[in-house]
């Protein structure tokens, strides 16, 4: 099943937001790319601290920071998940099937705005 | 009395149905299927030996009240052992020790569901099973979960003296692998958790105002992660514990069951079904390395149907279920009954147990040259004892060692036996009291500079290396491995080189030789599994003191043996196994 990129992240103690997770239609994520899209938001020092756990102070940031993975990997859209949300989904499904469903569902939707008929740019170079 | 033949089964020709109640490792779930289908169902089992968890939530809504055959026939555990017996096979029953990930809820009754565990990230803990269902965790750290345990365990304990049942009884704790290590189903980081937490620093500092660093409530970040882990093993001990007292003479112990694929890490994977066979094969065989019982119950039928099968069939079901969970049943011819290859037994704790052994190299050089023929011992003490078997390298961490580990090693080597000891990190009155006993025995200490200061020590037929493994950790990769090639050959062990190709899992056992087989010292069988969808060429040389003695499981197998040599061609997800001779 074809989706869109899922960022799961949760609220820090200090008002940031940490990146739990990023995964794809596969159920998988390429940390390269996850490292790489950081790379773009945050001070190098910022991001040696946990390169595949990146951590935003603002929400506007973690948004280009979703967007950018989804650019990366090929998505024409990101859906940005709490680890609150991700939460009341898993609580309220009790099959896999189900699950899938309600994350593609679910979350903020954030378009790509480099996406060419929902191909992304990853889609116009190679499609 | 466990047959022979006990679990030489197989899933092969089960239906999606029969897989559901036999998911594998001969596990039985006796509540997915009515009782009046027990002795139809079961007569299916190919092995002797069933395993049969008991699961607490079937017997119980509320965790207050409790049906043991008093109203649904399902519920009658006598009546299983029964069937079984009727059938010429034997039950061992499973008490949990920790929460499930093969049942709702994680196993506890409906009415305790109340405070879902959470990983650290703070996600629901749950677990996807063999047939797609998404099971949650429950926190056990909740204190009405601990106390209606203890009167499931009496009320079961009552049931199982009332009704006679005669069966093995087996404490298990479920586990999964994050990495290197294997985690505990108990472990959790909810709010119920941190609020038992806060308690258990407070009663701390009660009983001791200097336990904590500053005699404050709030450790620091530095200290609170072992604080954590001091309080989540007190709680796993709680409920062992628990068990043991109550269950007494029936209980045999208590093991670890790492299932696999249903760390916190696999769950997206397994979601969108990215799992592959190959991936859990390594889990498996390093369970049997911590003397773990792997199960394969929660991955789905297309998985099983590959290696990852086979090896459980093969590896598992054959005998190290019985090797583990039945030792000294067996006298006569059964006492040689294959059991893993070990020819070291690596001790350290869990700190250190993800690093300690790749950073001074020896985890990859025994990779490379004794594949799984250890032993890993994580958190547990070595005991030494005149009945102990000498021919295993004992290797220590020295910052695992407290006086009395220190003890047992010297007497170790004292004895006879191997030991390599990497000094790291080691407590230093321990050091001095290493000299002092080299000094007072006077050992002669031959000093080598080799990549570290090396101190070679014999005794008889003992042997001591001492390393330090710290300044290994910059040393390049290929000079690790020359430098513990070079180190292992003192203890002149006797095992045959494999150079494998990518893709081909393989796993040692050894048994004693039979009275038929005097001309040999042991028995050793090599299971091999071509875990690829490729055909794969094997050649093994046998070196002199081994001889060839057969090949198990020959079919979709090319073979072609000289002298000394076996050529094997192994099609895609099949296996073989090689028993060869050892001579003295």
């Amino acid at each position: 099943m074809k989706m869109d990129l899922i960022v799961v992240y949760a609220p820090t103690h200090t008002s940031g937001f940490k990146v739990l997770d990023v995964f794809d239609e596969r159920g998988l994520i390429e940390y390269q790319i996850v490292e790489q899209a950081a790379s773009r938001f945050l001070s190098e020092d910022r991001l040696a601290e946990d390169p595949i756990h990146p951590v935003f102070d603002q929400m506007e940031l973690l948004r280009n920071f979703s967007m950018e993975c989804s650019e990366l990997s090929g998505h024409a859209s990101a859906r940005l998940m709490s680890n609150e949300e991700l939460n009341q989904i898993l609580l309220s499904v009790d099959h896999v099937p189900e699950f899938v469903e309600q994350i593609n569902k679910n979350g903020q939707l954030l378009e790509n705005p480099n996406s060419n008929n929902g191909k992304g740019l990853w889609g116009k170079l190679f499609n | 009395m466990l047959g022979t033949d006990m679990d030489v089964a197989s899933n092969h020709g089960l239906t999606r149905d029969d897989d559901r109640i036999f998911p594998g490792e001969n596990w039985f779930f006796y509540w997915k299927t009515s009782a009046s289908l027990w002795q139809s169902k079961m007569a299916l089992c190919p092995g002797t030996t069933i395993i049969v968890p008991i699961n607490w939530s079937f017997h119980s809504d509320t965790g207050e009240t409790y049906d043991f055959a008093q109203h649904r026939p399902e519920t009658h555990l006598k009546k299983l052992c029964d069937i079984a017996g009727e059938l010429g096979k034997e039950i061992i029953f499973f008490v949990p020790v920790s929460p499930v990930p093969y049942a709702p809820n994680g196993g506890i009754p409906h009415l305790l569901a109340r405070n879902h565990s959470l990983t650290q990230e703070g996600i629901v803990f749950s677990v996807v099973d063999q047939e797609e269902s998404l099971h949650k965790i429950y926190s056990f750290f909740d204190t009405r979960v601990f106390q209606a345990y203890s009167r499931f365990i009496k009320t079961l304990h009552r049931y199982v003296v009332d009704s006679g049942i005669n069966a093995l009884f087996w404490g298990f704790e479920s586990l999964y692998w994050n990495g290197r290590e294997s985690v505990s189903f108990i472990e959790d980081s909810s709010k119920v958790f941190d609020q038992n937490f806060t308690r258990f620093l407070k009663a701390k500092l009660e009983n001791d105002p200097k336990s904590l660093e500053g005699g404050a409530i709030t450790p620091r970040p530095e200290e609170e992660t072992a604080l954590k882990q001091e309080f989540t093993q007190t709680i796993r001990d709680f409920y062992a514990e628990e068990l043991k007292k109550t269950m007494g003479q029936y209980l045999e112990g208590i093991v670890g069951v790492p299932f696999l694929g249903t760390s916190p890490l696999e769950m997206m994977t397994r979601v969108f079904k990215q799992e592959s066979s190959a991936f859990y094969s390594k889990q498996m065989t390093m369970s049997m390395t911590r003397n773990l019982l792997p199960s394969t119950i929660l991955l789905p039928q297309n998985i099983k149907q590959k290696s990852i099968g086979l090896m459980s069939r093969d590896l598992i079901n054959s005998n190290y279920l019985k090797w583990r969970l039945s030792p000294g049943r067996y006298e006569g011819e059964e006492a040689s009954l294959y059991g893993p290859l070990r020819f070291f037994q690596l001790i350290s704790v869990k700190s250190n147990a993800q690093n300690i052994w790749i950073r001074n190299g020896i985890y990859q050089y025994l990779h490379a040259k004794f594949p799984w023929c250890y032993e890993e011992l994580v958190d547990q003490r070595f005991e030494f004892s005149e009945d102990n078997n000498l021919s295993k390298v004992l290797v220590i961490s020295g910052s695992s060692i407290d006086q009395n580990q220190f003890h047992q090693m010297l007497k170790y080597f004292m004895a006879g036996g191997g030991v390599i000891l990497d000094r790291s990190g080691i407590q230093l009155p321990l050091l001095k009291k290493l000299e002092v006993f080299l000094m007072e025995n006077s050992l002669k200490v031959e000093r080598v500079q080799f990549l570290t200061n090396i101190h070679h020590i014999t005794l008889g037929e003992g042997r001591m290396i001492i390393i330090d493994g710290q300044q290994l950790v910059q040393t390049p990769a290929e000079e690790k491995m020359a430098f513990w090639e070079k180190l292992v050959s003192l203890f002149n062990l006797k095992q045959i080189s494999l150079d494998l190709p990518e893709g081909i899992e393989c796993f040692w056992r050894a048994r004693p030789a039979r009275p038929q087989e005097l001309k040999y010292e042991e028995v050793r069988k090599l299971s091999l599994f071509n875990t690829t969808s490729y055909k794969k060429n094997i050649v093994i040389q046998l070196p002199k003191s081994f001889v060839f003695s057969r090949l198990i499981e020959p079919s979709q197998v090319q073979v072609k043996t000289r002298q000394g040599t076996i050529e094997l061609e192994l099609l895609p997800q099949v296996q073989v196994s090689i028993e060869v001779g050892v001579f003295s």
